[in-house]
């Protein structure tokens, strides 16, 4: 009953988050229509930081308490939230290229995003090619716990990096402020939301399959 | 003090094998450092060598730390082959002593090539870097190149495909150390010094992962 509840209450505010970025909400005089990119650039992107304290905190627990749900759950969050840093990424380039010119720049927010699913990907693969045992479980929480501590490490000498390096956007817009208007906050709010509920969904729905899988594997040994 | 001089001795024992390992076969130099001229051949043969300092500091710290992941790597490998690392971990030493010193180890294998490897890279980039500030530079990052070296090829030893995952995860962990080292270098070469906090965010990094190693320790070397 729940379950259905919290599916059909995410499904009614997706949807609605989709009327109101692509026909409530009007295209920007200066940005065009690629500035609707952001109503879903930011909230993946936030769904992605999201995932990767759930991943660290589910990992650190599970090394104290040894308890499997805890790396089922770790397991769950990382992969829903590699594929949601992933698309934050590649929607953040495709905004990027008509706003400011150019399809990368060196900053921080940029460079620690894509380290960070590049720990992921280790994270994950590891999983995947290291035999199914205790101590492959405490390898891989520990590779979670050390990408979350490493993090804002990354963030502040990226930041450091790009005082160093102040990056020239050369784009037709890249001096000029949004002309957005008060709806821009409400859309982005709902939008959050919206993709915040999806990522729970997909992370609840992720871990009951690994759930049924490794049951599934100790029975048959 | 009996027990300190008793650890000192077992990590220097370790360290001596892993020396004297190397003196007779000396793959791990050779592998460092001919792949460290691959790639400056390779940036000698297709780019037009400029005297800019960020054009050094890129390919100096590119050769370098892709070097570096191709030595830990046989440096680590040669201490599994024959399952050496199993009579070392069923020995009664502490796993702390056995991961500080296979971290000394690997350093000491990785500052030697550095000065081979900077040499290369000023005759053949046409740069005159043997400042002091420099030197110092290097060998603390590459005391950070060898903890995160060294713990990300023992976090995937047991796995298939080692050799893809360790670099994985060893070059978005030492980007900060590359983000240090190539600011400075430019610094370096320009003389004008600005970010001292780098050389802090440099040594905080070391002795962070230094931490993160001497605790996982336990954990890796499982048996």
């Amino acid at each position: 009953m729940i379950k259905f509840i919290f599916t059909s209450l995410t499904s009614i505010v997706f949807f609605v988050t989709l009327w109101m970025i692509f026909w409530w909400m009007p295209i920007d005089i200066s940005q065009g229509p690629v500035a609707k990119t952001v109503f879903i650039h930011v909230p993946l992107a936030w769904c992605s930081m999201l995932a990767i304290i759930a991943v660290a905190i589910s990992s650190i627990i599970y090394l104290i308490r040894k308890n499997l749900f805890w790396d089922q759950v770790a397991q769950a969050t990382a992969e829903i939230g590699l594929i949601f840093g992933i698309i934050a990424l590649v929607s953040g380039i495709i905004w990027a290229k008509p706003i400011w010119g150019v399809w990368w720049t060196g900053e921080a927010k940029l460079t620690t995003t894509l380290i960070l699913i590049l720990i992921y990907v280790a994270y994950i693969l590891f999983r995947s090619l290291y035999k199914n045992s205790l101590q492959m479980k405490k390898i891989a929480a520990i590779i979670a716990v050390i990408g979350a501590i490493d993090s804002p490490i990354i963030y502040f000498a990226a930041n450091l990096w790009q005082e160093a390096h102040p990056v020239t956007v050369i784009g037709p817009l890249a001096d000029e402020e949004s002309s957005f208007g008060a709806d821009y906050g409400i859309t982005l709010l709902i939008s959050v939301i919206a993709f915040t509920l999806l990522f729970l969904l997909l992370t609840n729905i992720r871990y009951k399959i690994i759930k049924i899988e490794n049951n599934f594997k100790e029975n048959l040994t | 003090m009996k027990n300190l001089s008793k650890m000192f001795l077992i990590i220097k024992l370790i360290v001596l094998k892993d020396l004297i390992e190397e003196l007779k076969s000396k793959e791990i130099f050779v592998s460092i450092i001919s792949y460290s001229v691959l790639v400056l051949v390779v940036v000698a043969t297709t780019s037009s060598v400029n005297n800019s300092p960020e054009f050094f500091a890129t390919i100096f710290w590119i050769s370098l730390s892709f070097s570096i992941i191709l030595g830990i790597n046989k440096s680590m490998s040669k201490e599994f082959e024959n399952k050496g690392i199993e009579f070392l971990i069923t020995s009664p030493i502490d796993k702390e002593l056995i991961m500080i010193a296979k971290f000394i180890s690997n350093l000491i294998f990785i500052i030697f090539s550095s000065f081979f490897i900077l040499l290369f890279n000023n005759v053949i980039l046409n740069y005159d870097l043997f400042e002091l500030s420099f030197f110092l530079l290097v060998m603390i990052i590459n005391i950070g190149f060898s903890i995160v070296g060294t713990i990300t090829y023992l976090l995937f030893s047991k796995v298939r495909g080692k050799e893809i995952l360790s670099p994985m995860l060893f070059i978005p962990l030492i980007t900060p150390l590359l983000m240090g080292g190539s600011v400075l270098t430019n610094q370096i070469l320009e003389n004008n010094i600005k970010n001292i906090s780098w050389f802090g965010l440099i040594i905080g990094y070391d002795l962070l992962f230094l931490l993160i190693g001497l605790i996982i320790s336990n954990i890796i070397f499982e048996e």
